[in-house]
């Protein structure tokens, strides 16, 4: 799923990074023309600093001025030249940066995303604040801990579960379109907790609320069609904390980079507890006997 | 997704893991490093060739936190709670409409539970364990309680001596 959207996004960055390069060749052949140098766009930007290793180092903004006319676009390019040519030792994690990976989600202007996929701000007259993601514990200046996180992660069992007794590869499941459709808006996400982290319950009860993204990621193998086990997944949702701290704030929605609606995955959750909705029977038999 | 890709290369490669659990994040914190080898070793032996086993980007490990599942049903609780808001909307005009002693007294009664679980919720959201210790949500929720049963009583009452709370609404709204 990743290597599909990944591509995807190649093929969209392609056509940028050929005009990039022109762009660049341009302006090497300007500056050999010994045209006037344009003027610098310094861009203020406030950065949530914290060092562990440092005794006694305190939280603290610091601010860096970068030009924009010798940067990329986007808010990671700003970080990558900070830490490249003004302070090495700013801490960030980044990896695919073209939105795919979820590494580089930090807060940015008051909102969760993803540094590699949200521009700069060029109003040059405000700085760019940009916080570790809220309420979660800091490692290093905008390195969260993500253990919690991953850890309910984990507790959803997020892999395929069927009765049948056999071993992974000895068979293909069947799938029909239409049940494959439902798996849309669910299985693009990237983890990279965006949305768990904009939300107030999870930002009070984060250690016993599932929080959106792993609801979603919890609604997404319920109902799989060739999944077997959907009775069980949902028994273990039906205590007062892993699912029901949800109280549709949707600051969920609203913030994810990738577009997805967790909010809505859980009020399904909460709608196939409830037994409003049932998940009815897969379209196509999944071991292919009909 | 990088998650998932780093789950994945765990459970499939344990030297590279163990070299990762290791080195940790940059080197700095080396302290946990025969341990991570330790659970690295245990992340071998996975039965289900996708499953996610525990591992560490960070120093802080809090061990795995023990999601609560031994907490009370509340499927049933929310349920009700949806009813009853449907209930309101139609009962609150029916009531305003057509103002009877029995009318005022189940709107008393469904008024303060819907109320009081709307509270309930909020003090259960803010007033938690891991803030407050063990003893203070607990009567945190008790006062809650209180303060459902004293506004029922007191619209009882007021229902009971006095005008009822549709005609207090309506005399109010003339003001």
């Amino acid at each position: 799923m990743a290597s599909a959207g990944a591509a995807k996004l190649l093929s969209g960055n392609f056509g940028n990074v050929c005009r990039q390069l022109a762009v660049r060749s341009q302006s090497t052949a300007a500056a050999t023309a010994a045209q006037p140098v344009p003027e610098k766009r310094l861009k203020k930007f406030s950065i949530y600093r914290w060092d562990p290793e440092k005794q006694g180092d305190k939280p603290h903004m610091q601010t860096y001025e970068v030009d924009l006319n010798t940067c990329g676009p986007m808010i990671l390019d700003a970080l990558l030249k900070i830490k490249n040519e003004i302070d090495p030792s700013l801490t960030f994690r980044r990896s695919c940066r073209e939105g795919i990976c979820g590494s580089c989600s930090m807060n940015i202007g008051g909102v969760n995303t993803l540094a590699c996929i949200s521009k700069i701000d060029t109003n040059l007259n405000k700085a760019t604040k940009i916080y570790p993601l809220p309420h979660m514990y800091v490692i290093k200046d905008l390195v969260p801990d993500m253990n919690n996180f991953y850890e309910q992660y984990r507790s959803i069992q997020p892999w395929l579960q069927r009765d049948d007794g056999l071993k992974p590869g000895d068979q293909q499941y069947l799938q029909s379109v239409d049940d494959r459709k439902k798996l849309d808006g669910l299985y693009e996400c990237i983890l990279c907790a965006c949305c768990s982290t904009s939300c107030p319950s999870y930002w009070w009860n984060g250690d016993k609320y599932l929080g959106p993204a792993v609801l979603m990621q919890a609604y997404r193998w319920i109902i799989d069609s060739r999944d077997e086990m959907s009775e069980e997944r949902l028994k273990r949702l039906r205590d007062p904390f892993s699912v029901y701290r949800c109280h549709t704030i949707m600051n969920c929605t609203k913030t994810c980079p990738k577009g997805l609606n967790p909010g809505r995955a859980i009020a399904e959750v909460k709608k196939l507890l409830s037994g409003i909705a049932k998940k009815g029977e897969p379209g196509l038999n999944p071991m292919g006997a009909n | 997704m990088a998650a998932l890709l780093t789950l994945r290369a765990l459970s499939k490669n344990c030297s590279v893991s163990s070299r990762f659990g290791a080195l940790r994040l940059n080197g700095l914190y080396r302290a946990p490093a025969a341990l991570s080898v330790a659970t690295t070793q245990r992340t071998c032996q996975a039965v289900v060739p996708y499953q996610a086993k525990h591992f560490s980007v960070s120093p802080v490990t809090k061990g795995a936190p023990e999601i609560e599942q031994a907490g009370h049903d509340h499927v049933l609780h929310w349920t009700a709670e949806r009813i009853l808001s449907v209930i309101l909307m139609g009962a609150i005009p029916v009531a305003a409409v057509w103002p009877t002693p029995s009318a005022e007294y189940f709107l008393a009664l469904t008024m303060t539970v819907h109320s009081h679980w709307g509270i309930e919720a909020i003090v259960v959201d803010y007033v938690r364990p891991s803030i407050f210790g063990k003893v203070i949500p607990k009567l945190a929720v008790g006062a809650v309680y209180a303060l459902s049963f004293f506004t029922l009583g007191g619209l009882c009452y007021f229902i009971y001596t006095d005008v009822g709370i549709i005609n207090a609404v309506k005399l109010l709204w003339k003001l």
